[in-house]
């Protein structure tokens, strides 16, 4: 016996049934025909015609049944969850009007799918009605333990009755072959729990009446703001426009706390939290309750201003008007006797930061008198400092610490800007949500949720995939701010890291054994192998000087990140000493060229830290934290995220012995361990630095034969630089071994090839283009005797072009 | 069935809620009239239009003279919007009255009329 009954002839189902025979178009129809019949019959019986009150009638006859669809059939309340097993009584409206008995998931999937309800969670979700149609007509299922799974579901969410979207969520959470399918869209009954939360959300808003804010006469025992309209903005009339729709959801509590903040003796609250935390959106929950009266009596109808520190200070002329400005607005505030002040960047009128002014003085004597209400915005910082430097000002405060939401709050307050973003023209999908909350939290580390994640879905607004917002909006609105790649590898860019090796040697020479290893790392990262709480890869390059330990990371940049210019070097020799290390951790507000703002800004990028055996300990003891966690702290405690870079560090330590081991014969493969172990023993490295890199990657030294390829590179280089000229620079191999020969040092590897090429190369094609003896179209060969002020080379064929 | 729902509906839950509605009507435009606001600052000086005493008997005089006629446009103004709640929500408890009080007769005034209209 089930615990759970129908019974398909109570009165609520066929009220219901009735109900749905009867379509919106065929009431408005009705009431039209009411209308006329009325109109028409009361003309006729004024003219004396009888049939006027058979029209009359028929026009009550109608109003009657019409006045009874709309306020009885339309309406039919569903029972609270919990209060009875009878299905009739409990479920909602358009479900009870389609369901048949006896149970079966597919009756019930079929009954479901004709509320909209359905067909929007289906949407926002991309679940395939059909496909589901067809596994439940396979699958049997307890409709006990259906029903009471929805019970249970509707009561964690809140909702006092059974709705469609928590009946269709426990569906897919009690039959193990749609949870299975939601698993392969990478879904959980969970997430499609926040869908019937999204759809209720939808429904309520869409019901919303339009509130009364206090009336006409609201303002007329209040003064003229003039000023303050001037200097101000007034929150409370966007609130008012808006007409509800501004309705802030989850944050009932700290509303509560402001409320009693104001009404406290101070009647003056800070509130205390990160930029985009939501000090501004609280302000408007805030002004709302206080319109609608709801907040309490005593500031009932009060107006909220906010004023911003720029437009003061750039409205003062003279020294003075700061302060004359800012007593003028008070006292206005303070005379009209309903405005509470808001200061937003509240900072900049205690001297702190960029072209602040300290306004102290003024403000301290007004907030002891109590004679307005304030409210001010502060980061943590900020609160701390005022704290410190003027604690008069602070014990009249009351702070309110505003905490960043977590994941579920942050969602649904993102599901709530979608709807006032789509304006019935777009859709926004729930991936596109999770999707918005997680690359903000990973990129967008300046700000603080809510905020971060709001204004990356309006950006992927920009973005729209089809007639929908999708996660790949979202992707794509973030790789068009920051320039970097998180979509997943496309078949183009699966073939470059296919054959990463071929393209770095396009570039490099020889080095095979870094490159292979270093390319596995990034194949790794790119098919989200690689831990992703740690940067993509991080590399210690030993070798000597020259050998191509810097070329790599910036084929690395040209390669992986698609820019030879996403890389952030640091010459280490200049972070010796212990006040460096503040150096390093320099805000952008300090150094905008600064390691952790360029990372921020440039996150996909190779950070590069040239000689690091040179950098004070604690500089050290700084990259153990970014190897291990992946993100180091600013001089001002914000976060930046070295997650997706890619993280080399070179070192020359060990150099001769790397040299004279290849020079033995040794292969780099066979000493690599115990050249590690080597340098641990000497001093050099900490073993617990060395261990916390990906990779150890030994570079040898050139020889003379690889050093001549090193030298067509250049000159593919030198010949990029003229090709604007039309002009081409060949070598013949007797001068390429001139130039190797005479720039061939064993400690300094390449370096010197450069200045060869410069001197003897770039030097003699300069002077022969200024003498006019290469013309456009020429190519230049050049011989061994002809480099750098031997005799005069002639344009002929090139035996050797590169 | 369905006519039995409907006269249950009509006598007992319909009528409450259109007597319901009617005095939601009422509260509506009681508050749209902000007539407890009017009520609580009925003599107060328009927008809080006030004159500071000055020191001398003349200053002190006028500026008595000002926060009177503040007061005094302030409370012809509130008077006004009162006497407007108070005409509309009459004009709501009459015709509201009215249609509460043929509510009962409303079902079958429509077929009465309809028949006496053929009869007659």
């Amino acid at each position: 016996m089930s615990r759970y009954t129908f019974n398909a002839g109570a009165l609520r189902i066929t009220k219901a049934r009735t109900a749905r025979l009867i379509p919106g178009t065929l009431k408005t129809l009705l009431g039209a025909v009411a209308g006329l019949s009325l109109i028409s019959g009361v003309v006729l019986i004024i003219l004396g015609h009888n049939p006027g009150l058979s029209l009359t009638g028929v026009a009550v006859a109608l109003i009657t049944t019409l006045i009874w669809i709309r306020r009885d059939l339309d309406q039919l309340p569903a029972a609270a969850v919990g209060s009875t097993t009878q299905l009739e009584a409990l479920l909602p409206l358009e479900l009870a009007s389609h369901y048949r008995e006896p149970f079966t998931a597919a009756g019930l999937w079929q009954a479901l799918g004709a509320g909209w309800e359905t067909r929007f969670i289906c949407v926002r979700f991309g679940l395939d009605l059909n496909l589901i149609a067809q596994i439940l007509a396979q699958s049997s299922l307890d409709p006990d333990q259906l029903w009471s799974t929805a019970e249970q579901t509707s009561t964690e969410l809140g909702l006092p009755t059974l709705e469609a979207g928590t009946i269709l969520t426990a569906l897919f959470a009690v039959s193990p072959e749609l949870t299975g399918y939601l698993t392969k869209i990478k879904l959980t009954p969970a997430d499609l729990a926040e869908g019937a939360r999204w759809v209720h959300r939808v429904d309520e808003l869409s019901h919303i009446k339009r509130p009364i804010y206090g009336g006409i006469a609201r303002d007329w025992a209040s003064g003229f703001t003039p000023q303050l309209s001037r200097f101000g903005t007034n929150i409370s009339l966007e609130v008012e426009s808006a007409a509800g729709n501004l309705a802030t959801q989850e944050r009932t509590d700290q509303l509560d706390d402001l409320v009693t903040g104001l009404n406290s003796a101070s009647g003056s609250v800070v509130l205390i939290g990160e930029p985009g935390v939501g000090k501004s959106a609280l302000l408007l929950g805030l002004a709302e309750r206080l319109l609608q009266g709801r907040a309490s009596r005593s500031l009932a109808h009060y107006q909220i201003y906010s004023l911003s520190a720029s437009t003061i200070l750039s409205s003062s002329e003279r020294s003075g008007d700061i302060e004359r400005i800012v007593m003028t607005l008070l006292s206005e505030a303070g005379h009209a006797g309903n405005i509470i002040i808001a200061l937003d960047e509240a900072q900049l009128f205690f001297g702190q930061g960029t072209g602040a002014v300290n306004l102290s003085q003024v403000l301290l004597p007004l907030l002891q008198s109590r004679s307005f209400k304030l409210v001010l915005a502060l980061t943590p910082g900020d609160w701390q400092r005022l704290k410190a430097t003027n604690t008069a000002m602070a014990s009249l405060l009351t702070p309110l610490v505003l905490a960043e939401p977590g994941q579920a709050n942050v969602v649904r307050q993102l599901a709530d800007r979608a709807l006032y973003l789509e304006k019935g023209q777009l859709l926004t999908t729930y991936s596109a949500l999770v999707e918005a909350y997680r690359l903000s939290g990973r990129y967008l580390q300046d700000e603080a949720y809510p905020g971060k994640a709001l204004k990356l879905l309006e950006a992927a607004f920009n973005h729209p995939d089809g007639s929908f917002i999708s996660e790949i909006s979202v992707e794509q609105a973030i790789e068009s701010q920051f320039g970097v790649k998180v979509q997943t590898a496309t078949s183009a860019e699966s073939d470059v890291l296919l054959h990463l090796e071929d393209k770095i040697h396009e570039r490099m020479i020889n080095q095979t054994r870094a490159v292979s290893v270093v390319a596995n790392a990034l194949r790794r990262a790119r098919a989200g192998v690689a831990n992703p709480k740690r940067p993509i890869g991080s590399f210690l390059f030993l070798g000597p000087t020259g050998v191509g330990k810097t070329e790599l990371a910036r084929s690395i940049a040209a390669l992986y990140f698609g820019n030879e210019s996403n890389i952030i070097r640091l010459d280490m020799s200049e972070y010796q000493q212990i006040a460096d290390v503040d150096r390093i951790l320099m805000s952008a507000a300090e150094n905008p060229s600064g390691l952790l703002p360029r990372v921020r800004q440039t996150p996909f990028s190779v950070v590069l830290f040239d000689e690091i055996e040179k950098a004070h300990p604690n500089i050290l003891n700084l990259l153990l934290q970014l190897l291990d966690e992946g993100n180091l702290t600013d001089t001002t405690s914000h976060p930046a995220s070295f997650k997706d870079a890619i993280i080399i560090a070179t070192s020359n330590a060990g150099a001769e012995e790397i040299r004279q081991r290849i020079e033995a014969g040794q292969a780099l493969e066979t000493f690599e361990q115990e050249f590690t172990n080597s340098l641990i023993d000497s001093g050099a490295f900490r073993p617990e630095l060395l261990n916390r890199f990906d990779e150890i990657v030994l570079f040898r030294p050139l020889n003379q034969a690889e050093l001549a390829q090193v030298v067509r590179l250049m000159i593919t280089e030198v010949n990029k630089t003229l090709a604007n000229q039309k002009i081409i620079v060949a070598l013949t191999d007797a001068a390429a071994a001139e130039l190797v020969v005479a720039g061939y040092d064993p400690r300094l590897g390449a370096r010197p090839m450069r200045r060869m090429v410069t001197r003897r190369v770039e030097d003699t094609v300069a002077a022969m283009i200024l003498r006019g003896e290469a013309r456009p179209g020429d190519t230049i060969t050049l011989d061994a005797g002809q480099l750098g002020g031997g005799s005069e080379p002639t344009p002929v064929d090139p035996p050797l072009e590169v | 069935m369905l006519l039995v729902a409907f006269v249950q509906w009509w006598y007992g839950p319909g009528w409450r809620d259109a007597a319901g509605r009617l005095l939601a009507r009422i509260h509506d435009t009681y508050l749209l009239f902000s007539v407890p606001s009017l009520l609580t600052t009925m003599f107060a000086p328009w927008r809080r239009i006030i004159s500071s005493p000055g020191r001398s008997i003349g200053d002190r005089a006028r500026a008595t003279l000002d926060n009177l006629i503040s007061r005094v446009v302030g409370f012809i103004v509130r008077l006004i919007a009162l006497i407007a709640a108070g005409v509309i929500i009459t004009l709501y408890l009459v015709l509201g009255g009215i249609l509460l009080l043929v509510w009962p007769v409303a079902p079958l005034l429509g077929p009465i009329l309809i028949v006496g209209g053929l009869i007659f």
